[in-house]
């Protein structure tokens, strides 16, 4: 099939106005959210906007006879290059698929196309005393399909989880066009849970058309209390202490001096700018049990040096209060032209030490690097500061990345906490994974997609999935003698 | 490996067929060694925990080896602060919740039988007791798994911190397998500060109607409770709600629902509280979920939104069908439990139309235990097939190309 047989195809299926394929149309589906130079730019043959998932299987079925890749989409904001198609084929956006189906107040469950923004779901259901609790940083653009596919946090997933405990169902367009319905073990349904198999599977197994999702009451009381430490340090013996004493904040957050030099005179959070380090808590829960537990959290702070204490229970201060931290990324502009984000992910009780390494890493790189991060389940979010335009620095960033990573790896961390492993970060999975390992998720991914279509060039290291393993095992060896520096080997 | 021929196990019997050979490991390199000496093709391999749930599963055609785990019952790393605990297979409920509640922390979920039920094998059956209506079941609670495929390669998934999207979820994907992908070997739990407060509320309605009335106005609530159930005998329904959390708030719910539980008409009403409260949930689990040879249990599960409906339509088909039924439901997680009394002469034929009467207006009813003689040749998972029951297979193929690891007992004879 040449591209105009299957540009007119594509057109029957999903009409002249679902369909992209002029080369300036096709420029914002090179990229993702992620770091350019981390992770490379590739243009599709064409991008589809479906309507239904009887059109998502059409496509899919059309891909598949033409042999070709075929990556989905949806609002753009991953982080690790999981949309984009790095081998060309056709990607299927699903952000007209937005329509909110169904909303069962006794069920707690709402029925939803994939391509519903995550902040449009809560704020529709709020009305009705519910949210849906992850809440990533991109919440105001991203949407609940690429959610699943990267099974993404938030700053709340520390007591209410992350996407896969809020997923129960998913309607699912397989790679040869077929399409199922999901379950969950968890609702005591029979067979091999291939909803949990599917959710932060980065869209390599099949394309989410609806899902039904777990929706959360707004708790009866909320507050947020902001405690400002002269050092990191006593604000992450706080982080420990706090979970240490039974309790679990609905959020526990940490910004960086270096962060809120960047965001206090931008948005006004009332961060002091002297502070070594602040913490955001928040407590949610019966009034009384609020009213206890932030007596608590507040002589905790006081014992690990806490020197400016704030709380706020109605809800402008408190959004004032979360202001700093959710515009952090947005403010990042003041200090420096460029940033790049990690998402390791340590052992709480490796707070500490871990941020002192950071320090160490950005002394010796000579890179700024800002943390603003989920203390409370230890996802560090590391941000790189530097000038793409002045000479030796991204080399220096990819360098300083390395370090950081193989330390959180080497402490019994995650390579990634919610960003997802993309091709940004495929080529460290042989840090954590062995090749047995990895063989097993590979066998995941050929009981769903065995002519390897969906997605391809992601989370496996090259090649891999179908089955180098020699030069996998080299590359494993390589990388634990440390014998290379460089960032993305493949 | 060790080779048992004590008393203990040598009554050991897998629907009915007793293994050629009852096998007892230590560590995960021996159950290593030992799948990849079991011959391919030569029946079923069936791995085993405390015993508390065999029945669950087809009936095997062959089964070439027991392989209790037991042995392996380790706890391989606990750091309290980081609210993580890392565990072998084997180790039961009990002992792990002891572990915990030394620094004051539990694992978030019941389970039938805790003095013998292993986390490996709680994990591979899916079971969750009550407390599911918030705790969720043990998908939620598990972060990372080491287990051993059947060629013997021992393989991880997940890791030991709580947010991880690093590789797919097989860990997550194993709850529910009934190890017939591979065998647990560990796993790393999330833990989580135990609840100061344990308090329950008992109370007699007139009929199943009142009871469920009751439950909806409790269910529509914020403040929903731990756990609720209604038990449902021929001679009436008796609601169970039980709150746990800061002592404050516990006693202002319990206020709150006992007021709640007199305005719609329910007497009788008892406050069990601390260690009779969890008592009482214990005892109502472990009597469930005994396995007997004279009860068959059937488990459907819906929405909850539906229950009421659902219910409306099985109590007067199971009339005839089976007198004498206890009906365990859970209206807010939408599960219920059928305990029926296996009639004299009870047939195959029985057996499916009552699963047939269950099933009607469920999304799924598998026979949870029934004696080998009457669910010969019945898939218990389900009259008709799952969803994706092609992408199961070959998910078996590529896990277990071998077909050993409990074969022929899962969904679809998988």
């Amino acid at each position: 099939m040449d591209k105009a047989m299957l540009i007119e195809a594509l057109g029957r299926i999903v009409g002249p106005a679902g369909l992209r394929h002029d080369p300036v149309d096709l420029l914002v589906y090179e990229y993702d959210g992620s770091v350019d130079g981390a992770v490379d730019t590739a243009s599709p043959l064409a991008v589809v906007l479906p309507e239904t998932t009887e059109q998502v299987a059409g496509v899919v079925r059309l891909a598949k006879s033409a042999g070709l890749p075929v990556v989905a989409r949806g609002a753009g904001t991953g982080l690790s290059g999981g949309a984009v198609a790095q081998q060309g084929g056709i990607i299927i956006a699903l952000t007209r698929m937005d329509k909110i189906i169904e909303l069962n107040p006794l069920d707690r469950t709402a029925l939803v196309q994939p391509g519903v923004i995550n902040l449009e779901l809560s704020d529709f259901t709020r009305g009705s005393g519910f949210f849906f609790a992850p809440d990533p940083s991109s919440q105001k653009a991203c949407t609940i399909g690429g959610n699943c596919a990267e099974n993404s946090g938030g700053p709340h997933c520390l007591k209410y989880g992350v996407t896969t405990n809020h997923i129960l169902a998913l309607e699912v367009v397989l790679p040869d066009g077929s399409v199922i319905w999901t379950h969950s073990s968890g609702d005591g349904m029979p067979g091999y849970d291939l909803t949990a198999a599917m959710v932060g599977s980065e869209g390599m197994l099949g394309i989410v058309t609806k899902a039904l999702v777990r929706l959360t009451p707004v708790p009866p009381m909320t507050a947020v209390m902001m405690a400002a430490f002269p050092e990191m340090d006593g604000a992450a013996a706080a982080v420990t202490a706090i979970i240490a004493r039974g309790i679990v904040p609905a959020a526990l957050e940490m910004v960086d001096n270096l962060t809120i030099q960047a965001v206090e005179p931008a948005y006004h959070a009332g961060y002091p700018m002297d502070a070594g380090a602040v913490l955001l808590i928040e407590i949610d829960g019966l009034p009384v049990d609020v009213e206890e537990t932030s007596h608590t959290v507040e002589q905790i702070c006081r014992e690990h040096g806490c020197n400016e204490f704030r709380a706020a229970t109605a809800t402008k201060e408190r959004e004032l209060l979360w202001k700093g931290r959710k515009m952090a990324l947005a403010a990042m502009g003041r200090l420096a032209p460029n940033y790049y984000l990690h998402d390791t992910v340590v052992p709480r009780t490796k707070l500490t030490a871990t941020l002192d390494r950071v320090a160490e890493i950005s002394r010796d790189a000579n890179i700024p690097i800002a943390n603003v991060f989920h203390a409370g389940d230890g996802n560090l979010h590391p941000l790189m500061l530097f000038d793409r335009r002045r000479k030796g620095d991204v080399e220096r960033v990819l360098d300083a990345s390395h370090h950081l990573i193989e330390y959180c790896v080497g402490i019994g961390g995650a390579l990634s906490g919610e960003h997802g492993i993309g091709t940004e970060k495929r080529g460290y999975m042989t840090l954590v994974f062995t090749e047995d390992d990895l063989a097993a998720m590979a066998g995941l991914k050929r009981a769903f997609d065995p002519e390897l279509r969906f997605n391809p060039e992601k989370v496996f290291p090259k090649g891999y999935v179908c089955g180098e393993v020699r030069a996998l095992r080299n590359q494993a060896r390589a990388q634990q003698l440390m014998a290379t520096h460089d960032i993305y080997p493949m | 490996m060790i080779r048992q021929r004590t008393a203990t196990l040598t009554e050991l019997l897998i629907d009915g067929i007793q293994p050629r050979h009852q096998l007892r490991v230590e560590s995960v390199e021996q159950l290593a060694d030992l799948l990849a000496g079991v011959i391919a093709g030569g029946g079923a391999v069936v791995p085993v925990g405390g015993g508390t749930a065999l029945g669950l599963g087809n009936v095997p055609k062959e089964v070439q080896a027991s392989v209790s785990l037991t042995g392996l019952d380790r706890v391989l790393d606990y750091e309290p602060s980081d609210m993580m605990l890392s565990v072998e297979a084997g180790m039961t409920m009990t002992a792990i919740q002891e572990t915990l509640g030394e620094h004051g922390q539990y694992l978030a979920l019941d389970v039938a039988f805790p003095e013998k039920a292993t986390i490996g094998g709680v994990i591979a059956t899916a079971f969750a007791g009550p407390r599911r209506l918030t705790d969720g079941t043990l998908r939620d609670q598990l972060v990372g798994a080491t287990f051993v495929r059947s060629d013997g390669a021992i393989c991880k998934a997940g890791g030991k911190v709580v947010k991880n999207v690093s590789g797919f979820d097989l860990a997550r994907a194993l709850h529910g397998s009934l190890g017939t992908l591979a065998i647990i070997a560990s796993v790393n739990l999330k833990v989580l500060p135990a609840s100061k407060e344990d308090a329950t509320l008992v109370a007699h309605a007139e009929d199943t109607d009142q009871a469920l009335g009751l439950c909806r106005q409790l269910l529509l609530t914020a403040t929903r409770p731990t756990a609720l159930d209604i038990s449902i005998t021929d001679d009436g329904a008796e609601v169970a709600a039980r709150f746990t959390g800061g002592l404050a708030g516990v006693e202002h719910l319990c206020d709150e629902n006992r007021a709640g539980m007199e305005a719609a008409g329910l007497v009788g009403i008892q406050t069990l509280s601390g260690a009779e409260s969890a008592q009482w949930w214990q005892s109502a689990l472990d009597e469930r979920a005994a396995e007997r040879p004279d009860i068959v249990q059937i488990h459907a599960t819906m929405r909850p939104s539906a229950v009421e409906g659902y219910l409306a339509r099985l109590r007067p088909a199971l009339v005839e069908l089976a007198p004498n039924t206890r009906l365990t439901v859970s209206p807010g997680v939408a599960a219920v439990h059928v305990a029926a009394p296996m009639r004299a002469g009870a047939s195959q034929f029985w057996l499916a139309s009552l699963r047939q009467a269950v099933a009607a207006g469920a999304e799924s009813a598998v026979i949870a235990c029934a004696p080998a003689s009457v669910k010969h040749d019945l898939d218990v998972w389900g009259e008709m097939p799952p969803d994706g029951l092609e992408i199961m297979r070959a998910l078996k193929r590529e896990m277990d190309p071998r077909e050993v690891l409990n074969t022929g007992r899962y969904v679809g004879f998988i």
